[in-house]
């Protein structure tokens, strides 16, 4: 993170964010005069970048998750239910029994219906978290207007900046903290987790087909060496517990007096017990 | 009511300043790390135990810094001048910096248990065995000091004393913003699905909490600091530090969201690790709770709760006017608050094996 290339990426990212902030209070200073009343022109050109910006947002959003829900539902309709590996397997489907009675199973037809509920659900859960922003980005405008109204000098651009700021805040947190608000970014992140489930299955499906090494069994490794590494680190813990114990005991032993020394006396020779050898 | 003229004019100073700006921050040389000299002691998976020796080498107490999962501790040691590890050190403890690193694909399965009762626990007895078995004083930052607060109750014979900064406690307390965002996510799907949960997930919460100060008055402001060359390094610094953060292991981070946030197991006697219970009214030793009055993150009602589990007598509060991260990087934490908190550690028992 210290190399200069990130520090180039900061800088760019920097001077790129400061632009479109600058071309935000563009919006606002260059404004033509009109002959009218200038803050309902004002007002109006930002209801208007609004409407637009989300519209921009809500095709944004379709476009990312259009190649995932078109390979998915390609995969779920064109096969109906195989995946792509076993599609390419087909050719030397001759030396398997075909089964007629097997053809278009139940499951392959709830797949089908998986990714169709998939998608809506994700296409729902989108427009309904847009529109909450929405929401906040209307009720924003609305409060600057009010602010505006309220004003009895022409604002500095920086009091101007520093009105919009605290409008559009406080309507977005006032968003923000709704159970509607709540619920739809519970939903949108639910219904992207149901999407890459879906893709992932399909992948694993996939790989498993051509011999590779699936997600799941990657997953199930990856806990076996982690349940490996905290047997380890139990053992490494009783060690250290014993060696502790040891050393306790080393330093009782070397700190209690030593017994006066005996005359030193030839050992009797032990008698030998049955069974020794 | 509006003299378009003067807009337009300001505009033109705003954009020759950016323009400034950049070519200043283009000059700057950033320190390329840590300020603090520092060793490492010990190491075991992604984690690293880095002790900061004092300038004369003497030795005193041990305190442990344990930050969060989620983002880097190197906010702590931005610079000489506004380093929380320096300032720490000036309390004549011998400091002690867990770091938990970057917890890569294979590290999904790294749970709490892990954390805790694992890597925690490891390096608070590497740190005893260096002073002779005494127990150590804790600091937790952030969600730091929540695994600390764990830490400390499932092992009070092992910490000294325990410092919270910044720290949640009960989460549905105050403006629980992001216990209300996370209310109704499904969290075994979610890290089901991403096994490594990524950082810029959790980048576009945090922003989302506060969009237009993060993203846009940030910007504004940095017009004002284009002559200050310290200024633009310390705002470039924690440009790259507030993006700069590890992907969260999937265990850890299912249940942290769903044991604390959605449950809000620690507060209500309900949190177990490993099949032992955490209860806070284990706490034995002497709590010092610090929090920030104007934290998003961590409302001041969400850390204050540690107070209703802690006695009296071994409990202390200190207030910081700011937000969550202005006890790290202003100049009045280090003037006022490491001092403070300098003369509660002298103030602890004195620690014996």
């Amino acid at each position: 993170m210290k190399d200069t290339a990130d520090l180039t990426a900061i800088l760019d990212r920097l001077f790129q964010e400061g632009q479109r902030v600058l071309a935000d209070f563009a919006a606002l200073a260059e404004q033509p005069v009109a002959d009218g009343d200038m803050t309902e022109d004002v007002l109006e050109r930002l209801r208007e970048q609004s409407r637009r910006y989300f519209e921009d947002m809500k095709r944004q959003w379709q476009d990312q998750a259009q190649p995932w829900i078109a390979m998915l539902r390609a995969w779920a309709q064109l096969s109906d239910g195989a995946t792509p590996a076993e599609l390419m397997m087909a050719p030397m489907a001759w030396w398997r029994p075909t089964d007629h009675n097997a053809a278009s199973s139940a499951s392959d037809t709830s797949r089908q219906h998986r990714v169709e509920a998939a998608a809506a659900e994700l296409a729902a859960a989108r427009d309904d978290y847009l529109a909450q922003l929405q929401q906040a980005a209307e009720g924003a405008i609305e409060r600057f207007a009010a602010a505006l109204r309220a004003l009895d000098s022409p604002p500095s651009l920086r009091q101007l900046y520093q009105l919009w700021l605290t409008a559009a805040e406080s309507a977005y947190e006032e968003v923000l903290a709704s159970e509607e608000f709540a619920q739809a970014t519970g939903r949108l992140t639910n219904a992207w987790s149901e999407l890459l489930l879906i893709l992932q299955e399909d992948l694993d499906g996939m790989l498993r087909s051509t011999g590779l090494p699936t997600r799941r069994e990657l997953t199930e490794t990856q806990a076996q060496i982690h349940e490996l590494r905290r047997e380890q680190r139990r053992r490494e813990r009783e060690l250290r517990a014993d060696l502790d114990a040891l050393r306790a005991r080393l330093d009782a032993a070397e700190l209690q007096p030593s017994p006066p020394k005996a005359p030193a006396r030839r050992a009797a020779p032990r008698k030998r017990a049955p069974g020794d050898v | 009511m509006f003299d378009t003229a003067r807009l337009a004019d300001e505009l033109d100073q705003m954009r020759a300043r950016l323009r400034q700006l950049s070519a200043a921050a283009r000059e700057l040389k950033l320190p390329s790390g840590p300020a603090t000299p520092h060793e490492e002691l010990w190491r075991s998976g992604t984690a690293r135990l880095y002790r900061y020796p004092a300038p004369d080498g003497s030795e005193g107490p041990p305190l442990l810094v344990v930050y969060s999962l989620v983002n880097r501790p190197d906010i702590l040691d931005f610079t000489p001048q506004r380093s929380v590890l320096a300032s720490l050190r000036e309390t004549g403890s011998s400091v002690y910096l867990l770091d938990w690193g970057r917890p890569a694909s294979g590290d999904r399965h790294l749970a709490l248990e892990d954390y805790i009762d694992g890597l925690l626990y490891d390096a608070v007895a590497h740190i005893r065995h260096r002073h002779g078995g005494a127990p150590v004083a804790l600091l937790g930052v952030c969600q730091g000091g929540t695994l600390s607060l764990c830490y400390a109750a499932l092992y009070p014979e092992h910490v000294r004393g325990l410092i919270t900064l910044v720290t949640p406690v009960d989460f549905h307390a105050g403006n629980a913003s992001l216990y209300h965002l996370s209310k109704y996510v499904d969290f075994d799907r979610f890290v089901d699905a991403y096994g490594l949960v990524p950082a810029n997930l959790l980048n576009v919460a945090y922003v989302g909490l506060k969009p237009f100060r993060i993203l846009s008055q940030r910007y504004v402001d940095m017009l004002d600091i284009a002559e200050d060359p310290t200024a633009l390094a310390d705002f470039m610094r924690m440009e790259q530090w507030m993006y700069d953060s590890p992907d969260q292991a999937g265990e850890a981070f299912r249940q942290f969201a769903k044991r604390f946030y959605q449950d809000n197991d620690l507060v209500h006697d309900r949190l177990s690790l490993a099949g032992r219970p955490v209860r806070l009214s284990r706490l034995s030793m002497p709590v010092l709770n610090i929090y920030a009055r104007d934290d998003h993150l961590v409302p001041q009602a969400s850390a204050l709760a540690l107070g209703e589990h802690v006695p009296a007598d071994r409990y202390r509060s200190i207030e910081f006017r700011g937000g969550h991260l202005a006890v790290f990087v202003t100049r009045r934490a280090h003037t006022q608050l490491y001092p403070a908190v300098g003369d509660w550690l002298r103030s602890l028992p004195a620690a014996s094996a």
